[in-house]
């Protein structure tokens, strides 16, 4: 669906900004797909009639007004070009199919992607081509791969959930693959009680959270006190907080708002710590029991049921400044509902959360922050509830959202779509502000940063980035040191075909050479307080030395450069499979000449050395 | 007020000063362009007179808790094993000799510091508190940098063009509970090179033929580059990688990089032939080098030792830890003291190091619990402290006689000295002002480099003086 972009005057471009989401039927035409020859720029609108909103555009060049007409999908499109054009803001050019082929493949599916899928997609004359690509990179089993691993680092969980972590990853991945709605799936992960992990998946996160007690208090195998009950909640509490509804709870749960934050979050600086009590209290009756098993606690087996009087406020506690008291009923932190009486309050809670409109808001902003580069909310699990509407904005803030409109748009089409996550993917996917390109022709201002004027170029993470070298080397992983297979059987042998890709796996992995490698490039060891994928100078050295990239450059083992230089005499050949394989385009004359001139030197030698330049180009690390 | 981005202020270098620190400029993966940060340093007058007599630190950390009651700090008790032979050494302390011969040769060099507060009784919490130099608050850990990247921003400075070596180098610190820390909200380009020994070994040290590879390999890489133009249309993170890359190479290349690397037979027999000693040896090598490299973090993780302490048949216990760490620190300590600085004619390279070993925390003191080992005790324990002009052989501050609680608290005040004070001492060291804020975090926080606010109240925020003799 697409429209011809129109020239329309800039007050009615105002209106439909303003004009939220209307759903009105997009005629199709034929002007789908980018044009690479299309000029970059048109010369600036003939239109130039009213006021504008100039506070962001302060101190911009006029002449910077004038844009490339890109076709306006959905609504994504309406609000991000709506803005752009009403501040004056150029933006980059729609991607074309190669960029956009490589792109949306790592984003979607977290590799790159095979020769003969872009040879096809390039020659595809159709117009929904790309729209179709994103449904069948939705559709395929690494799609789901990825975003379970993804999840299962958002959600950090580690040898805490014990062997529960496979049974939970399966899970994930089903109901991934299903498109179950999000909020259910939600729901079954803050209510869920079990006699074991083991046997019941959506518990597994909460068991992950456990908090051991004091060591030397304990009496006795059926002593609650192995694990410190209340300081376990208000994990659960701040973990719930964080990911499903996108705010930091940590600080009040050590002490009231006021007096800390008001430099931080004009929300939370209200916020008491006995509001936080109050929230932890929807877990208060629930109690996180290990499994004994001969004369040992197993710290990964838990029962996980609700029997507990109740949160108390006075309890000690192993990790934050002392309780000293407070109200102990439930009650809803953002709305200050109270649990109905004969409910279970942690079902009532699911509820809670689950309805509550920032539950959405926080999801969908979460994974637009995955694929645009960063949230129309920033930090995703930052948000102020007090600096998101445009016309109530705390004196002296700025408002917290960059799209304020464009956020509670794509929160109200998940809620309507049924919490599925599909279909948000897709949408997003398929609006033109996904699909520009990476390259922005002219000077870059950083005050376009926050329109999304280009697509920006992210690293691919330590699992993208091994999968993607097992790919373009034909040369797969080896995750050993454990389960090394997929599935293990009750008997515990293992079954199903190795783990040869990173993200295959229920946990991160990977011993010696291959964990440093892995480790250098940000994988999460999901203990530590996560922390954002960074560079560091230890990458290019890994690049260049690692025997993850230097073994499979090797023309040995069936690897792509020696079924390259067995398949095709003609060096030209070899080198242009190379770079189809790895960079996902065809070599430029000149690269292909340099190239083929060095295995014209030593055939072997030569295109070894091609394919580890090949990985060591920027170009292949990132994302664009 | 409100901490919304501006441009990209001071802390974005420009080309060529991006190559001087060796082009290590890169802005990380995402967040960069829409986060660049302008910090401001407090304008406040120094209230601080740091010391400047250290161009280096190796800082050793003992993870998991040694026992001091068994060792550095040592009582006799119901737990003390009978294999122990306990003397008196020349700096007037009892020593358990025969558990650690070598370092029973330098404990003259080393000045102790017993009467330690740890803030404390968790591994993660505690080994985290070691690295940052100030309590985790997960509200906001990811702002906040490991003590090594601040002392590489302050350093960035001083490095000269021929140093191409990270300003700040770790070894083994992947093995403890909190891994590497990240930068925070320095940029990136002040990370730690975090290695594991034993592979660095061969990763790093490359043969004749390796480096004639390299080379070629590169002449491969920088033509396809050039054939393919410039990547600059797709924004600064994108160029500067390639400037990183670069110096990646320019390092690996450096004849000094891998002749650091290599370590002999000797080596080996002397610092052991474990991961701890061969991290020893590379510290030396990395810092006889002179390439750059400041600040040395090596961790030795595996103390915790909550059962069967010791009990040789169990298979992790003290006595194989100590049997680690005794000629790989003795080694190593010996080993800066006779090798020639490069800068200061006439001068070891122990006399511009400061050497740090600590633990998170100590052992509980009296007999051995249920398990015949020791758990955690944050009460009272040791920090070690060698050259830059420390005077060897003090001895201060005093638990009692059960090794539990402090009785002397070693310095001017009465409260006893922490973790923070440890690090204002190496700050001082490396004459840089700790009482130093910088303002304008991304979430609007203020990072003190010692924070007066410690977990529990206010500390004073002194360096250690006294082990200088002072």
């Amino acid at each position: 669906m697409s429209r011809l972009t129109l020239i329309l005057p800039l007050t009615a471009v105002l209106c439909w900004a303003a004009d939220n989401q209307q759903k009105k039927p997009r005629p199709d035409t034929a002007e789908m797909s980018s044009d690479v020859h299309a000029p970059l720029f048109q010369g600036p609108k003939s239109n130039d009639a009213g006021t504008r909103t100039a506070k962001l555009t302060e101190g911009l060049p006029r002449a910077a007004r004038s844009t490339v007409r890109v076709p306006r999908r959905n609504f994504i499109d309406d609000f991000i070009f709506a803005k752009m054009e009403q501040d004056g803001i150029p933006h980059a050019p729609l991607s074309t199919d190669q960029e956009f082929f490589r792109r949306v493949t790592l984003d979607l599916t977290g590799q790159i992607p095979s020769t003969s899928d872009l040879r096809e997609f390039l020659a595809d004359s159709s117009v929904d081509k790309r729209a179709r690509l994103v449904d069948r990179l939705i559709a395929s089993p690494a799609f789901v791969d990825k975003w379970s691993y993804f999840y299962m680092d958002l959600i950090r969980a580690n040898g805490k959930m014990g062997r529960g972590i496979n049974l939970f990853h399966y899970t994930l991945k089903e109901s991934l693959a299903a498109d179950r709605p999000y909020d259910d799936f939600v729901r079954a992960m803050i209510a869920g009680s079990a006699k074991s992990n083991l046997v019941v998946a959506s518990v597994n996160p909460i068991v992950r959270e456990h908090v051991e007690g004091k060591p030397g208090q304990v009496e006795g195998p059926d002593d609650l006190r192995k694990i410190n009950q209340i300081d376990t909640h208000d994990e659960l509490t701040i973990l719930f907080g964080k990911v499903f509804l996108g705010i930091n709870l940590s600080c009040i749960s050590c002490h009231d708002g006021a007096a800390h934050l008001e430099k931080v979050n004009v929300y939370l600086s209200k916020q008491k710590r006995s509001d936080f009590f109050q929230q932890a209290a929807f877990l208060g009756n629930t109690r996180y029991i290990p499994h004994v098993e001969r004369t040992e606690s197993i710290m990964g087996h838990f029962i996980v049921d609700d029997f507990a009087p109740g949160y108390d406020t006075k309890a000690d506690s192993m990790l934050r400044m002392k309780r000293l008291g407070g109200p102990s009923s439930p009650k809803f932190i953002l709305t200050d509902e109270a649990v109905k009486p004969n409910v279970e309050p942690r079902a009532e809670l699911a509820r809670m959360m689950t309805s509550n409109p920032q539950f959405a808001r926080a999801t969908v902003n979460l994974y637009w922050s995955k694929l645009m580069g960063f949230g129309i909310v920033e930090p995703v699990d930052e948000f102020d509830l007090d600096r998101q509407d445009p016309k109530n904005v705390p004196a002296g803030w700025q408002l917290q959202p960059s799209h304020p409109e464009l956020l509670n748009a794509l929160a109200a089409s998940f809620r309507k779509s049924n919490y599925s996550l599909h279909t948000l993917f897709r949408t997003i996917c398929n609006s033109s502000a996904y699909q520009l390109s990476a390259r922005f022709p002219g000077e870059w201002n950083d005050n376009y940063t926050k329109y999304f004027a280009r697509k920006y170029a992210r690293m691919l993470t330590a699992e993208e980035l091994h999968d993607s070298i097992t790919i373009a080397t034909g040369r797969p992983g080896v995750f050993g040191g454990g389960r090394r297979r997929a599935v293990v059987n009750d008997d515990e042998t293992p079954s199903g075909p190795p783990v040869t890709m990173a993200m295959q796996s229920a946990a991160p992995r990977g011993a010696g050479e291959l964990k440093s490698f892995m480790q250098a490039f940000g994988q999460s060891n999901r203990g530590t307080p996560p922390r954002a994928p960074q560079a560091s100078p230890l990458q290019p050295i890994m690049l260049m030395r690692s025997s993850v990239v230097n073994d499979r450059v090797l023309a040995a083992k069936d690897s792509r450069v020696q079924r390259m230089l067995d398949s095709y005499k003609d060096n030209g050949k070899v080198v242009e499979e190379l770079f189809l394989a790895t960079l996902s385009r065809e070599p430029m004359p000149e690269e292909k000449a340099l190239a083929v001139s060095f295995l014209d030197k030593n055939r072997v030698e030569g295109a070894q050395n091609v394919e580890w330049a090949l990985l060591n180009l920027v170009e292949f690390l990132y994302n664009f | 007020m409100m901490n919304r981005p501006k441009t990209v202020g001071d802390l974005f270098p420009t080309r060529r000063e991006l190559l001087k620190y060796g082009g290590l400029g890169l802005f990380g993966a995402s967040l960069e362009g829409v986060w660049p940060l302008k910090v401001r340093a407090a304008e406040v007058g120094h209230k601080t007179r740091p010391r400047g007599s250290a161009k280096n630190v190796v800082f050793f950390e003992i993870s998991g808790a040694i026992s001091h009651l068994d060792t550095f700090d040592f009582k006799d008790n119901p737990g003390t094993p009978k294999d122990f032979q306990v003397r008196k050494i020349d700096t007037g302390i009892y020593f358990p000799v025969n558990m650690f011969p070598r370092m029973e040769k330098v404990m003259n060099r080393i000045a102790i510091q017993r009467s330690l507060l740890s803030h404390e009784v968790v591994h993660l919490r505690g080994q985290y508190y070691v690295q940052a130099g100030r309590q985790l608050n997960v509200a906001f850990a990811r702002e906040i940098p490991s003590v090594g990247s601040v002392v590489a921003s302050e350093f960035e400075s001083r490095r000269r063009n021929s140093d191409t070596f990270p300003s700040y180098v770790s070894f083994n610190l992947e093995t403890n509970l909190v891994g590497a820390l990240s930068t925070g909200f320095l940029p990136p380009r002040f990370s730690v090179f975090d290695l594991n020994a034993q592979q660095a070994l061969s990763g790093m040290s490359l043969d004749q033929k390796a480096v004639e590879l390299i080379e070629e390999r590169w002449r491969v890489l920088r033509g396809l580059r050039e054939a393919r133009g410039s990547m600059s249309s797709y924004g600064r993170d994108v160029e500067a990688f390639e400037d990183f890359s670069e110096t990646a190479k320019r390092l690996l290349t450096d004849s000094r990089w891998p002749t650091a690397f290599k370590i002999t037979d000797e080596d080996r027999k002397r610092y052991g032939n474990t991961g701890t000693g061969i991290a020893c040896a590379l510290a030396r090598n990395v810092l006889a080098q002179d390439a750059g490299t400041r600040y040395i973090h090596i961790c030795q993780h595996g103390w915790d030792h909550h059962k069967a302490i010791w009990d040789k048949s169990n298979p992790s216990n003290h006595y194989k830890l100590i049997e680690e760490f005794d000629p790989a620190a003795a080694s190593l300590i010996e080993d800066l003291a006779t090798t020639p600085s490069k800068t200061a004619p006439g001068k070891m390279l122990l006399d511009e190091t400061l050497v740090v070993l600590m633990s998170e925390f100590g052992r509980t003191p009296g007999p051995l619990n249920h398990m015949a080992g020791r758990d955690h005790h944050q009460f009272v324990f040791p920090a070690m402290f060698a050259g830059a002009g420390v005077k060897g052989g003090t001895i201060l501050g005093a638990s009692d006689m059960d090794g539990a609680q402090c009785v002397d608290t070693g310095w001017k005040h009465k409260q006893q000295p922490r973790i923070e004070n440890v690090y204002a001492t190496i700050y001082s060291a490396l004459g840089i002002d700790w009482a130093r804020d910088i303002h304008n975090l991304p979430s609007g926080r203020t990072y003190t480099y010692v924070d007066p606010l410690g977990a529990n109240g206010f500390i004073p925020t002194d360096e250690l003086s006294g082990i200088y003799g002072s």
